[in-house]
């Protein structure tokens, strides 16, 4: 293997490297704040690193990276035939990444994909976060070559990443503890909450002003785009102070959510038809489809989802990426009737002596912000008179049930 | 005076508990002044027993349940009294809550607010403040 080709190899190595850490992050912003330690400390030579708000998302992409990025530079001839979509700009970065560090004319861009200058373009935009309910936007980084940012301004972009990253984790975990404790003072917590996070959300702006000074003074030649998307964060930034308040606002309105009675098979339906499963197979059975429940349905809904969304997490690395769903009735022994609703996964499953703390306020494996999902999921289902129950195969996979009172029942 | 003679005869204390704010205000600051920060109401008390500075910025609200803030306040009398010659700028993210008679009392210097309904932090009036204060102070 030529040296050039090998070089390209390695390349694309590290990224897969970073994919493995990536996996072992507790959370997007972790996966940040790493790929910046490692872009600070040279270990690594990465001409972008992308910070995005979703770790699924972010997970989903570089899942299918995998897959572009695994070059074979003993085939000299291969190509990048893979269809690119547009908006696929981490795996170009990759690609891009690997076709610079290589000068075998066998590792080269195949016809038909943008130059690379308009790839070059790609890799400066960064991606602003500005639909999703996760907050925040991106910054992208990239090295110092002609045009690029000097040390002192990637420090500067450093420093707003980690009040964005910190922001982000203390956001959530405000949002929820609030939420769970402060039920009788809505309109004082729902205050209070909303003056803190303006109150955090204040400091991006400032951050924002010393970046665009310091270019200024420092008189770099950098990408006029630089500016757009300093004032792209700005108005981001604004954009999600709105948005706390809606935020706050559907907090009253959860709290404050009444219990009616509806069909239990139908939220089902609705959740399982909206939800991105990750390329996970769901398998739905159901005794009927007329399960009657009366309880909170916007809460009942968010604590199945959270269900799913831990199951989905679960099995990122499995092989085997399934989802049974079923709902059964049955009656006990007093003869009152109940609604069972099963969610197993074929992921990780988890270990014995952890099983009885998912339920615990702030445990999580995943972000040391989080761990409210299950704690509130668990609240939602005891409020409404029923019970969960967790059961679990390490490797295997888990099953939540949640059992409900039927209030009626049809096939 | 240049601004590297100003950096190491001008020390300024920022007092808040909002990291995020802690870290803005010192980048607004350290490439001018000398910037010391403390999260809490301890800390700044042994800080200013030990140290003098010329100018404190102090979040009144230093633990979220001091809705009264009254541990802002008590730092803000102990400046007034044992440090007369600091200035103090309140930075508050809590405007409602702000009793203006009491600042008066205290004869507080400046001010701010952190982030105002609908308007951002007065980036440019935070430093002419404190550009007005360290002229006073006559460094």
């Amino acid at each position: 293997m030529s040296n050039s080709a090998t070089n390209a190899l390695e390349a694309v190595k590290l990224s897969l490297d970073i994919y493995q850490l990536v996996q072992n992050a507790a959370n997007t912003f972790d996966i940040c704040r790493l790929a910046f330690d490692l872009f600070n400390q040279n270990t690594i030579e990465v001409d972008l690193m992308f910070c995005i708000t979703d770790t699924k998302q972010f997970q989903h992409f570089m899942t299918s990276i995998h897959f572009s990025a695994f070059i074979d530079t003993e085939k000299s001839e291969r190509h990048y035939s893979r269809d690119i979509g547009k908006d696929n700009l981490i795996r170009k970065a990759l690609i891009y990444r690997a076709v610079l560090s290589s000068a075998d004319p066998g590792v080269r861009l195949i016809e038909g994909l943008p130059e690379i200058e308009e790839m070059k373009s790609w890799l400066l935009m960064p991606i602003i976060s500005a639909k999703q309910n996760n907050l925040l936007g991106l910054l992208g980084v990239f090295r110092k070559t002609e045009g690029h940012f000097s040390l002192i301004e990637r420090q500067y972009f450093n420093v707003l990443m980690e009040t964005i990253a910190h922001f982000e984790l203390r956001n959530m975990a405000i949002i929820t503890t609030k939420q769970l404790e402060r039920e009788r003072t809505i309109n004082e917590s729902a205050t209070s909450l909303l003056h803190e996070l303006y109150n955090e959300l204040g400091t991006i702006p400032v951050h924002v002003q010393i970046i665009a000074e310091s270019l200024r003074e420092s008189k770099a030649v950098y990408p006029p785009v630089v500016d757009q998307h300093l004032d792209d964060i700005d108005s981001e930034a604004e954009e999600i102070r709105n948005r706390t308040r809606i935020r706050v606002d559907e907090v009253k309105k959860s709290l404050f959510s009444k219990v009616e009675q509806f069909n239990l098979y139908d939220l089902l339906i609705q959740i399982t038809h909206s939800m991105d499963l990750m390329g996970c197979d769901l398998k739905f059975d159901s005794d009927g489809k007329s399960f009657i429940v009366n309880c909170k349905r916007r809460d009942m809904e968010d604590a199945i989802r959270n269900i799913f969304h831990n199951g989905i997490y679960a099995m990122v690395d499995s092989p085997q990426k399934k989802i049974n769903v079923q709902i059964t009735n049955f009656a006990d022994d007093n003869n009152r009737h109940w609604v069972k609703l099963s969610l197993a996964d074929t992921g990780v499953g988890i270990e014995p002596e952890v099983i009885n703390r998912i339920w615990d306020i702030s445990y999580s494996t995943k972000d040391p912000a989080g761990g409210f999902g299950l704690y509130w999921t668990k609240h939602v289902v005891e409020d409404a008179g029923g019970e969960i129950i967790v059961t679990s195969q390490p490797g295997h996979g888990s099953e939540f049930q949640i059992i409900l009172p039927l209030i009626s029942k049809s096939s | 005076m240049s601004m590297s003679t100003l950096k190491n005869k001008v020390n300024i204390l920022v007092v808040d508990d909002q990291d995020n704010w802690r870290l803005a205000v010192t980048r607004l600051l350290e490439n001018s002044f000398k910037v010391q920060t403390v999260s809490n109401l301890q800390d700044a008390e042994e800080v200013i027993n030990n140290s003098n500075f010329d100018v404190v910025i102090l979040d009144v609200r230093l633990i979220d349940e001091d809705v009264f803030n009254v541990g802002g306040l008590s730092l803000l009398k102990k400046l007034k009294t044992e440090r007369p010659k600091t200035k103090v700028i309140i930075l508050t993210g809590y405007p409602d809550s702000i009793r203006h008679e009491i600042l008066d009392s205290f004869a507080v210097d400046a001010l701010l607010y952190k982030a105002p309904d609908g308007k951002k932090f007065d980036v440019v009036g935070f430093r002419k403040i404190i550009g007005e204060f360290i002229s006073q102070s006559g460094k």
